[in-house]
């Protein structure tokens, strides 16, 4: 019976082969098709060599995990069929370069999977030139998935026609080869899977990866500064940056260290600009101090952590959602501090706005964790709207508020009820003060006075709870079966394995479940959390991470640690829904 | 500030701040507050166009005494911030003060950096051959067999050069002053704050209570005036010749080299227009976002 869009496709080689771009080329084939589309990326910490692939799961709907196995498979050598086999599903089809080798297997495998050797160096040779291999890769995909070559045609038409004609022809003649070799004389296609096209409804759908969503929607909310240091996996999104904020009249500066990056984007918020670093786990450990000072300064600033399993240098290029602790508990002593995360790449657009808000309307550190998973996948994403979250600047004075007050009197970190004080920036007449790292009184002056000291510890801790009373928006998102008394909590990406897999514990095992998505991590949503947990009997936390740093919080603010299930994951890579399904069947 | 405008003369007085001082009495940072606020009352700057950023250590309290912006950041990070505030809004004066301990030892990283991006600010380091706030430890600029209390036998490391640090890391304006000599350390920091790009000053500022080795009769000494005519033709555009000065042994003051060059701001395309900080981010339909959505299908 044939699977009609619902297929895993990869394609795999030595770095420097192209794998990245290829793949990109079949997905956005694929949403020209009018499908939907998830990709994962698998790199090493090199530039050249090493093995890479690249998947992507295609599908009727929208898609948000990786699949439990691969289907199709395009080898550029043996390392990728090696690599690949405990991932291939039965019945798996094997596209391989002929010209370069003939897959070695033993008996028991051969069986398993079926074999087509396309001379992908000549036919790229004959019709183009050596480098269009991944062309014949493509083309030969479509002749055997049963697909048309339109898509593909027009993705090469839309990206190389300014390169020229002769350009254009040379890339259709390839993948004309290449479809023409694989469907010559009386090929009968022996596998199920098959890609059909589904009407686009008015515009092609958005494609775009987490880390675009970020550095995109970081411009649209207001971020005309970045500072970062270049750091796997965090630098493409100041590469983004580059683009988006520069684009909008921003500056971005590749600083000499992750210190000197956070250091100016604390100078550029005090002097009143939205500013952000993207980092990850090393870098982040050399930016705490300057974190600190953002807390005791009141210094809006926005960090933005593509987060790596560590520790130390740890896996660079790996998946993991490592640094909810670090960004909770980092730093001496104690100051206040926002940590969100996105789950989906929409809630990344919008969130990361919301985070510029949130430094300026509380005036601290806001820390917004992407795990890489959701980073680096591109996806087909729901029309977004620029103009959904509104800038809120928070208690930054106007200069008629400035005038009003008498010359010498304004007091930068004054005492109001919310705990937020009104804010100057430099150039404003009446407004001087000092920032400063070391305590100080109200109008800004360095002073060890007791009691002024537990006033403006008070001070600083009370804005979360201002915080926790006036946010409504992405603090968590619960859904499911309400009387169920399974519980599942998680956040980041793995919210989508999450719910593929109790979809199929609901179909196979007929057990109930809800979830909770946690999306602002602290200030702790407490009641939020209490009150899903009330009446569970046993709530399992799904974490990329080796303690369950979620569920180690919840056991500090909420309790309840009889009913605490813990399915963690720390080996670098995404959790696949079977995965959590079978860990689910065990521990339930 | 506009080239073109006129600036009138204001009074030293308009930049003090009623904070008590921490410094010990006769501290050499005294003369370069004074010689920082007497140059800024000359450039007849108003006080909301400057910022003065330090770091951490006795120096770093310079922030509290004058009446400006300020912005007291941490040990040895003071020139990134420093940097940022003037990308963030041009039209600010930026002035960074700090200590040797602090922008040659712990902050050296970002001083050669800070040098080689060439942003206009000015660059004030109170050198004093020794960690004061801690209670008298060697410092990056201690000369070799100085005895403190971490090198009791007299200290080994080779002393940092910072003038030819500077110089090899491509600065465009640098000066030596001493604390000691007010009238000639308030004319290079107003000439410091004029030069379009990063300036150093190093400025001798003796620690009266932990170095009793560079005194202010030691400085007094040993310092060569490098306009001090007859004996000695300086030409400040001559970057051999300074670097030459740097290495020749001596301890000059004055200004040792100047160089035209466009800074980070000046090649810099964004920063071309209004201030970054001038920016109306809280009007989205300024801006042409959804176009830019589109980029995305």
């Amino acid at each position: 019976m044939a699977i009609v869009n619902n297929v895993c496709w990869r394609i795999g080689g030595q770095q420097g082969e192209g794998i990245d771009t290829t793949g990109d080329i079949f997905a956005r084939a694929m949403v020209r098709y009018g499908l939907h589309i998830y990709t994962t990326r698998n790199f090493s910490s090199r530039i050249r060599g090493g093995l890479t692939w690249s998947d992507v799961r295609v599908s009727e709907n929208p898609v948000r995990a990786a699949a439990d196995s691969v289907n199709y498979l395009v080898a550029l050598g043996q390392e990728v069929i090696d690599g690949s086999l405990h991932h291939l599903c039965d019945g798996a089809v094997i596209l391989y370069d002929s010209d370069a080798f003939e897959p070695k297997l033993d008996e028991e495998d051969k069986k398993r999977f079926l074999f087509y050797g396309v001379p992908m160096t000549k036919i790229a040779e004959e019709k183009g030139s050596k480098i269009m291999k991944n062309m014949v890769a493509l083309g030969a995909s479509a002749a055997l998935l049963d697909m048309k070559l339109d898509p593909f045609y027009e993705f090469v038409e839309e990206k190389f026609s300014r390169k020229g004609q002769k350009i254009v022809d040379m890339n259709r003649g390839v993948l004309d080869a290449a479809y023409n070799y694989v469907r010559q004389g009386d090929f009968v296609k022996k596998d199920p899977w098959t890609v059909e096209r589904r009407p686009l409804n008015g515009k092609r759908p958005l494609l775009m990866t987490g880390n675009m969503a970020t550095a995109f929607g970081a411009a649209v909310g207001g971020c005309r500064f970045f500072a970062g240091y270049p750091i796997t996996p965090a630098t493409e999104v100041m590469e983004y940056m580059i683009e988006h904020v520069e684009k909008f009249g921003g500056v971005v500066v590749q600083t000499e260290d992750e210190i000197a990056a956070a250091n100016m984007i604390l100078g550029a918020g005090f002097a009143g600009v939205r500013a952000a670093t993207s980092t990850s786990g090393p870098g982040l450990s050399l930016m705490t101090e300057a974190i600190g000072l953002a807390g005791m300064a009141e210094i809006p600033c926005v960090f933005i952590d593509v987060m790596r399993p560590g520790p130390s240098t740890g896996l660079p290029t790996k998946h993991g959602q490592t640094d909810l602790l670090f960004t909770v508990h980092g730093g001496h002593d104690e100051f206040p501090r926002i940590v969100v995360s996105p789950s989906t790449i929409e809630e990344a657009f919008y969130m990361i706005q919301k985070a510029f808000n949130y430094a300026e309307q509380y005036q601290l550190p806001v820390f917004y964790l992407i795990d890489q998973d959701l980073g680096l996948s591109n996806q087909t994403v729901p029309e977004l709207d620029v103009n959904k979250v509104p800038v809120n600047r928070g208690k930054l004075l106007t200069a008629e508020q400035l005038a009003a007050i008498a010359p010498g009197g304004y007091d930068r970190f004054k005492m109001e009820k919310d705990h937020v004080s009104p804010r100057a920036v430099p150039g404003m007449k009446n407004g001087l003060f000092l920032s400063s790292g070391s305590e100080h009184n109200p109008h800004g002056v360095i002073t060890e006075n007791v009691k002024n000291r537990n006033a403006m510890m008070e001070k600083r801790a009370g804005k979360l709870k201002t915080f926790r009373a006036t946010e409504k928006d992405f603090i968590t998102e619960t859904y499911g079966d309400q009387k169920a008394k399974i519980g599942i909590v998680t956040w980041g990406s793995t919210r989508h394995p999450v719910d593929e897999a109790r979809a199929r514990l609901k179909v196979e095992e007929g057990i109930d479940t809800k979830v909770m998505v946690v999306k602002t991590l602290w200030p702790f949503p407490a009641e939020e959390m209490k009150a899903f947990m009330a009446g569970c009997d046993k709530v399992f936390f799904v974490e990329a991470n080796f303690s369950g740093q979620l569920a180690s919080i919840t056991k500090q603010e909420v309790g309840g640690h009889d009913k605490l299930r813990l399915i963690t994951k720390y080996d670098g890579t995404v959790f696949k829904p079977v995965e959590i399904l079978n860990k689910l069947k065990e521990m339930i | 500030m506009a080239a073109t405008e006129t600036r009138v003369k204001r009074d030293i007085k308009d930049w003090q701040t009623a904070a008590p001082s921490w410094w010990c009495p006769g501290c050499g940072d005294f003369g370069v507050l004074a010689a920082m606020q007497r140059a800024l009352a000359n450039r007849g700057l108003n006080n909301e166009e400057v910022v003065v950023v330090s770091g951490i250590g006795c120096s770093g309290k310079i922030t509290g005494y004058i009446n400006s912006y300020s912005y007291h950041s941490l040990h040895g990070r003071a020139t990134p911030p420093a940097q940022a505030i003037k990308l963030a809004n041009k039209d600010l004066t930026v002035i960074v003060a700090g200590g040797d301990g602090d922008g040659y030892g712990i902050g050296a990283g970002h001083f050669v950096h800070a040098v080689r991006r060439n942003v206009d600010l000015t660059y004030i380091v109170m050198d004093n051959n020794i960690y004061g706030l801690t209670k008298g430890q060697v410092s990056p600029t201690s000369g070799l067999g100085f005895v403190t209390a971490t090198t009791p036998e007299g200290n080994q490391d080779q002393p940092v050069n910072p003038l030819a640090l500077f110089l090899a890391a491509g600065g465009t304006f640098l000066a030596q002053g001493f604390s000691g000599d007010m009238k000639g350390l308030t004319a290079m920091i107003e000439a410091a704050i004029e030069h379009k790009g990063f300036s150093l000053i190093n400025v001798f500022s003796p620690c009266v209570t932990f170095n009793k080795k560079n005194t202010y009769a030691w400085y007094r000494d040993v310092l060569v005036d490098v306009n001090s005519g007859e004996e000695i033709k300086h030409d400040p555009s001559n970057k051999q010749m300074a670097m030459q000065r740097a290495l020749d042994g001596r301890i000059y003051s004055g200004i040792l080299y100047q160089e035209k060059r466009p800074s980070y701001i000046d090649h810099t395309p964004t920063l071309q227009g209004p201030a970054l900080a001038s920016l109306k981010i809280e009007d989205k339909s300024q801006w042409n976002y959804a176009a830019a959505l589109e980029e995305f299908r």
